[in-house]
């Protein structure tokens, strides 16, 4: 091969890469070994060939024991921390679905899917667990779908190596490098599109040693939806392209559904709880400032990263991004989860809520304790 | 003796036009498209088993793997016959690319390529090129917030500007030179390298941006192997105008 | 339109039932295939002709492995071919080695090179101590208005290639059909040069599709790791 010609492949290494967000560095959690970029460039859609993938050459960590079917969760709930102390090989299946949802009472709308459900169902591995990705598109989808995880390190985070027609199934594997927790969505043409009929969930790979143990961990995920009609309209609402082009959103919600999160569908909590909420946004468009009225956020891991802050009201969450917020409820009652563009919430669907059950604190919150009228100076 | 129950399907001239490719290359910004004809309506079922029952060859239990996946014909209720749930004249669906083009060749015809079958798509019911129309393009757009693979029966819509039917709004179509929806380019400085597979960073080349369900057609073919079958995809035959023809 | 000839040869049972499938053969001899099909044309299936399909003869299995075109072999392709040296040959002549097959194109500066170089350091890869592997290399062009037989000699004798190479053309309906078995895209471009998809693809000795790589480097050691399998 001449130099030039290397070059070149550099160069198209370069572009395919372009628009890849899964390249963070490693820190404190790198393994001793630093381990090499994976090199899985774009890998031919070979119908019939499953034993033309890659093996599962690993650079940095090898697996060790049997594969093991990795767990998957719908939201609001989370698989159960892993308790493993060795990096495994993890088969993880998803399957892609366009299917009529309820978007709110009274009001359907197509859905693109990861695991028939908005968001995507949550996975969780480990840091240097290999993971081989099965991503099967349903046969009676009418798009070809591709997944791009940003927990993977490659070309288009699988994106390129998933594209995969209706009625067919892809295989990729990648080593989990980074510990942390990463959107994942689909990446077709139009890429906005497949986002916002609700293509994407949440990867969480944790650290060697797991994350802190707390009482109870939920899977919250917001999205924007953008439909001919207005917010509430009735009947199957197509999807919106020029509203979504204008950022214009008809529906801000969480786990893609008015209501998802209220009523019989509220998170539940006891006094005494340490709660850790994964927080994903899948966009496609907008920036949730997360809050949740009541309470203060021990502990914020923004944009998902290694390090934490402390003492958080509301905490920015990008779109294709993710925090993990940690706090403990003190006070039993209801507590409302808003993006606190507070518009979106009381007119766009954004609420969501924590009942919390237990033994008042008045010490820590009365309550209401008096109503009474006062004698007030008369206005200029 | 087998009754024939197949009316011959229709074809009407379409063109010559101009087609805009949306990834063009230098000297492709605009493609002049001859006048051809087209199918008016999509091949349906019943016109694909009366196909297979002459050419047994092409029944699902018969084809080899190099032609169709495990998912040709597969609506079917047995390789020689449709069923009660499969709508007769409704566009065949689970058709790969070899099995669509035997089925024209035995017409003496062929698939139409993809500048041929975009010209054609491009043409609302009033005009020829509508494809900056953004109502016509809502309308195109609308058929992917319909769920699933319903379909009707074919040319049961209104027309477009030359006579065709459904060309949006059924089933997605083979086109025969479908491998060159996407290629990983040579030239790649340019900026094209798979760019349908994934970030949709098409806008970067693509020369009509609001064109969503023209990225949407390139995605689905790109996606496409020869002996690929989805329940969402059939065809229609297409030919070159007779010689004599002005 | 090239059709699937072998299949049709294959077929010996009565055509309307066209029984050839090991499965449909256990079935009753009354069956009848579909309330489509007017009865009149239902023909019983006769014992004599149950094995019509040398797939599904037992008697059959110890047949030579080149023996039968297999449904997923490409030598089922009516395809002819004309190499650097003018000669004619159809495509399933190849039937019998292992064939490591690419599309390229003469005049091609940038990815077709890359191409050559990766299949070379296959079969360099397979030939052990200077003793060449019983294998052979189909390269295919897809331009065949510009690759005359003169052209590919001329390219064949520039890159030095052996004898197990085989530089060779066909018409633009039966490049596509090669295109589109091993899967790779291409376009041609007003300035007369392809876009297309850098594939190697390894066909068994019957013809069917074994390994496929697209793109440079990553799945060479796999590519060459089947060619050793077909060889032995």
């Amino acid at each position: 091969m001449t130099l030039n010609q290397t070059i070149m492949c550099l160069a198209a290494a370069a572009l395919l890469a372009g628009c890849n967000s899964s390249t963070s560095t490693s820190e404190s959690s790198a393994p001793s070994v630093i381990p090499e970029a994976n090199a899985a460039g774009p890998i031919a859609f070979a119908p019939g060939l499953a034993s033309a993938l890659p093996s599962s050459e690993v650079r940095g960590w090898t697996p060790e024991g049997d594969p093991i079917t990795g767990e998957v969760t719908y939201a609001p709930d989370v698989p159960a921390p892993i308790d493993r102390d060795y990096p495994a090989k993890v088969i993880i299946e998803l399957e892609t679905t366009e299917e009529v949802m309820e978007i709110a009472d009274g009001t359907d709308y197509t859905f693109w899917t990861f695991g028939g459900a908005v968001p995507g169902k949550f996975m969780r591995v480990r840091q240097g667990d290999t993971v081989e990705f099965h991503l099967k598109n349903h046969p009676d989808s009418k798009m070809p779908h591709n997944i791009d995880l940003h927990a993977v390190t490659g070309p288009g985070g699988g994106a390129t190596s998933t594209f995969t027609a209706p009625g067919h199934e892809t295989v990729f594997t990648f080593q989990a490098l980074n510990a942390g927790l990463f959107v994942y969505h689909c990446a077709t043409a139009p890429v906005g599109m497949h986002i916002a009929n609700g293509m994407y969930g949440l990867i969480l790979v944790e650290p060697p040693g797991g994350l802190p143990a707390v009482d109870k961990e939920f899977y919250v995920m917001q999205g924007d939806f953008y439909t001919t009609g207005e917010y509430g309209a009735e009947g199957l609402q197509p999807f919106s392209m020029d509203k979504a082009i204008d950022e214009d959103a008809t529906y801000v919600l969480f786990n893609g559904r008015v209501g998802a999160l209220t009523g019989d569908n509220a998170l539940k909590a006891e006094v005494g709880d340490k709660v850790r909420m994964f927080v994903g946004n899948g966009g496609p468009n907008l920036i949730s400032s997360f809050h949740v009225i009541g309470e203060i956020f021990d502990k914020v891991y923004p944009e998902a990263g290694t390090r934490f802050q402390e003492n958080v009201q509301t905490t920015l969450i990008p779109a294709g991004g993710a925090a993990m917020v940690e706090f403990e409820v003190e006070v039993p009652g209801t507590y409302i989860i808003v993006d606190h563009s507070i518009f979106r919430t009381f007119h766009k669907g954004s609420l969501g809520m924590l009942q919390v059950g237990g033994d008042e604190a008045p010490a820590i919150y009365s309550g209401q304790q008096s109503d009474t009228e006062y004698e007030a100076e008369p206005l200029k | 003796m087998k009754i024939f129950l197949l009316v011959l399907a229709s074809m009407t001239t379409v063109g010559p036009g101009l087609w805009r490719p949306l990834y063009p290359a230098e000297g492709e910004e605009e493609i002049t498209v001859p006048a051809f004809e087209l199918d008016e309506a999509a091949v349906t079922h019943r016109q694909f088993l009366e196909f297979v029952q002459e050419h047994p060859e092409w029944r699902r239990d018969n084809v080899g793997s190099l032609f169709a996946d495990e998912g040709y014909l597969d609506s079917w209720a047995g390789p020689g016959e449709l069923g009660s749930s499969v709508g007769r004249g409704h566009p065949v669906s689970g058709v790969s690319w070899w099995a669509a083009r035997a089925y024209c060749s035995s017409r003496d015809a062929r698939l139409p390529t993809e500048a041929e079958w975009e010209l054609a798509a491009q043409a609302s019911t009033e005009e020829a090129d509508a494809s900056e129309d953004p109502e016509h393009l809502a309308q195109i757009l609308a058929w992917y917030s319909r769920p699933g693979n319903q379909t009707d029966p074919v040319a049961h819509s209104e027309p477009n500007f030359w006579g065709v039917y459904d060309l949006h709004g059924q089933v997605w179509e083979w086109v025969d030179d479908y491998a060159s929806a996407l290629v990983a380019n040579d030239n790649r400085e340019d900026g094209t390298v798979d760019i349908t597979r994934f970030c949709g960073a098409g806008a970067i080349t693509a020369s009509l941006k609001i064109d969503y369900a023209a990225f949407m057609r390139i995605a689905f073919r790109s996606s496409l192997q020869a002996d690929s079958t989805t329940r969402n995809l059939g065809f229609r035959c297409a030919r070159d105008l007779p010689k004599e023809a002005p | 339109m090239t059709s699937p000839r072998i299949v049709l040869m294959l077929l010996t049972v009565p055509l309307v039932l066209g029984i050839t499938n090991c499965e449909e053969q256990v079935l009753p001899p009354d069956h009848v295939p579909g309330l489509d099909e007017p009865v009149e044309e239902v023909e019983p299936n006769e014992p004599a002709e149950a094995h019509a399909d040398p797939h599904c003869d037992p008697d059959k299995e110890h047949l030579a492995a080149s023996e039968p075109i297999l449904g997923a072999s490409v030598y089922q392709l009516d395809i002819s071919l004309t190499d650097q040296d003018g000669e004619t040959a159809a495509l399933a002549d190849f039937q019998g080695e292992p064939v490591v097959a690419a599309l390229i194109y003469t005049t091609c500066t940038t990815a077709c090179p890359m191409i050559l170089n990766e299949v070379e350091s296959i079969v360099d890869a397979v030939d052990e101590d200077g003793k060449p592997a019983k294998i052979k290399v189909l390269l295919i062009s897809m331009d065949p208005e510009r690759d005359t037989p003169e052209a590919l000699k001329a390219y064949r004798d520039f890159h030095q290639l052996d004898e197990r190479y085989v530089l060779a053309r066909a018409d633009e309906a039966q490049v596509r059909e090669i295109a589109a078995v091993l899967g790779t895209r291409y376009r041609q471009l007003p300035s007369g040069d392809y876009n297309h998809s850098p594939v190697i693809a390894l066909l068994d000795a019957q013809g069917q599709l074994t390994g496929r790589m697209e793109g440079f480097g990553q799945q060479r050691g796999e590519l060459v790791e089947r060619l050793r399998d077909l060889v032995e």
